[in-house]
Formats: structure tokens, C-alpha cells, sequence
């Protein structure tokens, strides 16, 4: 299916040849060379997955992805930087970032991370309850809303399909690898800190103490393990 | 007036020469107390009291060199991050375009004509990581002072006709059109290659910065004892609190930022003080004027 693309890039040339890949995958593109021109395209007409580079002329990436972020927190957004400290990919991932990818990257990996973000619907058709108690927190799957004393909060793709299939295997220890197959849709690459963070953000959702966690546990060298 | 003295004394805080200062004054605090209120001097000659100064005077002295060399630690060690990441950042984007087109090339079916526009791309793209590569490569040579100046007895004005005939064709390629203005026969001491690469530098800059279509006009004129080399655009211009600024390693003026690697006016600068010489910018009302000084070599190289 045709989705939108919105392409946050400040370099013409590396535009220019995303473009072109993104247009041979069936994608329509619009490209926004700085943030004044991003935050018209977002208002204008929302894409589908915004690829958002850090450096901008006028605006810092992430200063634009806590926006994009805080008007619709579904809206996936994959970072594509050449800022490659760890301190960075975290600083993306935790502003709630779907991915982070640094240049140079490889081409097919670019486009499977792309495919994963935008193979929603799949666990739409699945038979999911309408509500999943998580005790002390309930999820619901069709709207991607977590309820927690009283309050809901909106979850991101990712954060979504981490949880659900972290709940779907409750109670058994998943390994890392496996995650990053399932729920992000690549190959399980040296770069491990995507899981990790997307983990500490799952549990900061669900109220559980990020240093002694009790819902959500890991367990070393294994993986992680989904109490219930 | 209460802003232009709030901004002052921010300034001033926030520089190395405030902290050395501070602490040297609070150490000749403590010992002004210590003085007047244990130390009395008790007999003549060298007593207790005179040893306790001195080997104050010794401490202090110590503090001052550890502070003193501390800052100077943290700076450079920051000058070396810097250098580390916006170097790394100015080769990985080109890099990454080289190698997307190259991928696209080699994994999509493109008609030949795409294929084409995709090997001229990451072509372009690696002449941009060469001219990087090139540029990190002088920036830290000038740095380390390791770059040898070869000067030579040079007509700047023969030079600089020369130069610029050769350069005319390239710079129209790239949309710009470079003019020959006044040009003086003036002998100077200087290193053809260098001074070429000033004059790249400054064009390049230019074109870099300004609009399709910029006129770019070098001329050369006698100030007293001084060759007075211009290179002026048309172009927008430089803000006044930018225009030293820009000759900084790594500095991007506000408006150009992501564009450029912040090393092309680095080099300028530092080339022309190893010639002797001084640079300093000039807007105009319109566009922005580089003026190169160079001292006149008028003994014809007889006193090298």
C-alpha cells in the first residue's frame, strides 16, 4: 500500500538519492530541507512515518521529534543522523524515537527498518481482548492506550508491539534477539541499546521501578521476562 | 548601558582570566589574614615569620601553575572533542550519500539514465569527502604549526591575474562570475601554493554562501607598506558580532549553518599569518568584502 513519507534532510544530495529509494519501495515522499519547512508539512497534511535527520539548519531534529511526538504519539519516526554517540541514540530514543540509524547506513538495512515501521494493521486482525490486564495497569490494544490509576497514556508503535508481545510470551524469558526480529522487524545487528531503552520506557509507562523492576524484569545474558 | 555592563561582566566571568585572577586573590586573602591575625614579627632576620611567608609565596605560586595548566588542559581537550565530532559528522554525510547511490545502483533496477544520475551524484558527493579530507588535513597541520611555508620573492598583481584566468571557467560552472578589478604589480614574500589556496578558500566561501549567480571580485591595491588583497562578494553579508568570528576553527556564521565544513576561513587565516600578514572582513552595504594584507617585500627578496 502507498504510504507518505516525510523526509527531514538538510543534505540535497542524500535527499535526493532517499527520495528516489523510498519512491522505488511505492512510497509517495515529500521532502523538508529545514524545520520551518517540516513543521508546514506536518501541518498541512500528517505522513505516514516521518525520517527526521538531527542536524537541521534552523531546529535541532530532536527539538522537531518532541513535537511531532506531542501532537501524535502513534506517528512513527525513524532518526537518521550522523550523530553515532551513544549519548545521542539515547537522547532520540528517549524523546520516543521508533528507530535510530546512523549514516553511513547500509541501503537494505535502511529499507527493512522502513518496512517494519510501516507494516502496521497486522496484529489489528489478530484476536486481541479488547482490554489486557497488566495488573495495575490495562491495555487497550485498538486504541494503543494504557491505563494506569485513572490516567491513559498513548503508546507508540514500537512501544505497542513490544508490550503486546512481550504479554503474548508472559511468564517465559525473551531474549533480546528475538525483539528485535519481531517487534522491530531486522536482523538482530551488534547495536543493542534500542531494545534496552524501549524496555526503560515501557516500564516508566507501567509504574514499575526502573532499579528494582518487579512487572518487568531482565534477566542477564538472557533476555527479558513479562510477569503475570 | 546596564545591558552593555551586564554583558561585560558575563563575559568576563565566564573567561579563563577571571578564575585565575579569583583565585589568586583569594590565596592573597587568606595570607593577608593569617598575618593579621597569628603572624607578628618577633625578632630581626630570618625568623619563623619570614620562612612561613616564603613558603606561602611557594604554595600560592604552586596553585596558580596547577590552575593555570588545569584550564589550559580542559581547553585544549575540548578543542580536540570538537575537532573529533564535527569531523566525523563532515565525513559521514557525504560518505553516507556515496554510498546510498552506489548501493542503488548495484541493488535496483534503474533505467540507465537514473543509473547515471546516481553514479554522477555519488561522484560529486566524493569530491566533497576529498575536499573534506583535504581540508581536516591542512586545518591540522596548521594547528600542530607542522605546514611548511616555502616564501618566494612574488608578483602578487602577475599572480593574481594568472590565478584568475585559470580559475574564471570554474567558478562560472558553479554559477558565479569572478571579476578582475584593479590589480597592482606589487612584490611580496610568498608561497605560490598557499597563496592559491587562499584565493580557493575565499572563493570557494563565497560561492558557498551566497546566492546562484554571485559576482565575486578580487582586486589588489598599494596601502603603505602593505598589498592589499580584496575579495568581495555580493552576496548577504556577514552580522557584525560574526565577522571575527568566522576565522575560528569550525565557526559556521548563523545563517550557514550545516553548510560548510568551518574549516575553508580557518586556513585562510592561519596561511595568512604565517605569510606575515593580517585578514579581517568588511560588509559593505552589500555583500561582504575579505581583505588580505600582506607586507610589501620591497628589497626584491635581499633580506630573506
Amino acid at each position: 500500500m502507498k504510504k507518505r513519507i516525510l523526509l527531514v534532510e538538510d543534505e540535497p544530495q542524500l535527499a535526493k538519492g532517499l527520495r528516489l529509494n523510498f519512491e522505488l519501495e511505492g512510497h509517495e515522499v515529500e521532502w523538508a530541507a529545514t524545520g520551518a519547512e517540516a513543521r508546514r508539512a506536518l501541518a498541512a497534511d500528517p505522513p505516514d512515518l516521518v525520517v527526521l535527520d538531527v542536524m537541521l539548519p534552523d531546529v535541532s531534529g530532536f527539538q522537531l521529534l518532541q513535537e511531532v511526538k506531542r501532537k501524535d504519539v502513534r506517528l512513527p519516526v525513524l532518526i537518521l543522523t550522523a550523530c553515532a554517540a551513544d549519548e545521542d541514540r539515547i537522547m532520540g530514543l528517549s524523546l520516543g524515537a521508533d528507530d535510530y540509524l546512523t549514516k553511513p547506513f547500509n541501503l537494505d538495512e535502511l529499507i527493512l527498518r522502513l518496512r517494519g515501521m510501516l507494516r502496521r494493521g497486522a496484529w489489528y486482525q489478530e484476536a486481541l481482548p479488547a482490554a489486557i490486564d497488566l495488573g495495575g495497569c490495562v491495555l487497550h490494544p485498538a486504541q494503543s492506550a494504557l491505563e494506569r490509576n485513572g490516567a491513559t497514556t498513548l503508546l507508540t508503535e514500537r512501544e505497542l508491539l513490544l508490550l503486546l508481545h512481550l504479554w503474548r510470551k508472559r511468564n517465559q524469558v525473551v531474549s533480546r534477539r528475538e525483539l528485535l526480529v519481531e517487534v522491530w522487524g531486522y536482523a538482530p545487528d551488534v547495536e543493542t541499546r534500542t531494545v534496552d531503552i524501549f524496555i526503560g520506557r515501557l516500564r516508566r509507562l507501567l509504574g514499575d521501578d526502573p532499579e528494582e523492576p518487579r512487572m518487568l524484569q531482565t534477566l542477564r545474558g538472557q533476555g527479558y521476562l513479562l510477569i503475570h | 548601558m546596564f545591558k552593555d555592563f551586564v554583558k561585560w561582566w558575563v563575559r568576563i566571568t565566564f573567561g579563563r582570566l577571571f578564575w585565575i585572577v579569583a583565585v589568586q586573590m583569594a590565596w592573597g586573602m587568606v595570607l593577608l589574614l593569617w598575618i593579621l591575625a597569628y603572624a607578628r614579627p618577633a625578632s630581626p632576620g630570618l625568623g619563623r615569620f619570614e620562612w612561613g611567608l616564603a613558603f606561602l609565596a611557594l604554595i600560592i605560586l604552586g596553585v596558580n601553575i596547577l590552575v593555570i595548566h588545569f584550564v589550559h588542559q580542559a581547553a585544549q581537550s575540548r578543542v580536540v572533542k570538537d575537532f573529533v565530532s564535527h569531523v566525523s559528522h563532515d565525513l559521514r554525510s557525504p560518505l553516507a550519500s556515496v554510498k546510498l547511490y552506489l548501493e542503488t545502483v548495484l541493488k535496483r533496477e534503474l533505467s540507465p539514465e537514473t543509473a547515471r544520475d546516481c553514479l554522477e551524484a555519488a561522484l560529486q558527493e566524493l569530491g566533497r569527502l576529498e575536499t573534506s579530507i583535504e581540508g581536516v588535513l591542512t586545518a591540522s597541520r596548521l594547528e600542530r604549526q607542522k605546514l611548511r611555508i616555502e616564501a618566494h620573492p612574488l608578483d602578487l598583481g602577475a599572480f593574481l591575474q594568472g590565478y584568475l584566468e585559470r580559475k574564471g571557467d570554474l567558478v562560472a560552472s558553479r554559477g558565479g562570475h569572478l571579476q578582475i578589478g584593479a590589480l597592482e604589480a606589487l612584490p611580496v614574500q610568498a608561497d605560490p601554493g598557499m597563496m592559491a589556496k587562499i584565493l580557493d578558500n575565499l572563493v570557494d566561501n563565497a560561492l558557498g554562501h551566497c546566492q546562484p549567480g554571485v559576482h565575486i571580485r578580487v582586486s589588489l591595491a598599494r596601502r603603505h607598506h602593505l598589498a592589499l588583497m580584496t575579495v568581495a562578494d555580493d552576496g548577504p553579508g556577514i552580522p557584525p558580532g560574526e565577522r571575527r568570528k568566522v576565522f575560528n576553527l569550525f565557526y559556521r556564521a548563523k545563517a550557514a549553518r550545516g553548510r560548510g565544513t568551518g574549516l575553508g576561513l580557518f586556513i585562510v587565516a592561519r596561511l595568512v599569518k604565517a605569510h606575515g600578514g593580517h585578514i579581517w572582513v568588511e560588509c559593505p552595504e552589500l555583500g561582504s568584502a575579505f581583505q588580505v594584507a600582506l607586507p610589501l617585500d620591497e628589497d626584491g627578496g635581499r633580506h630573506p
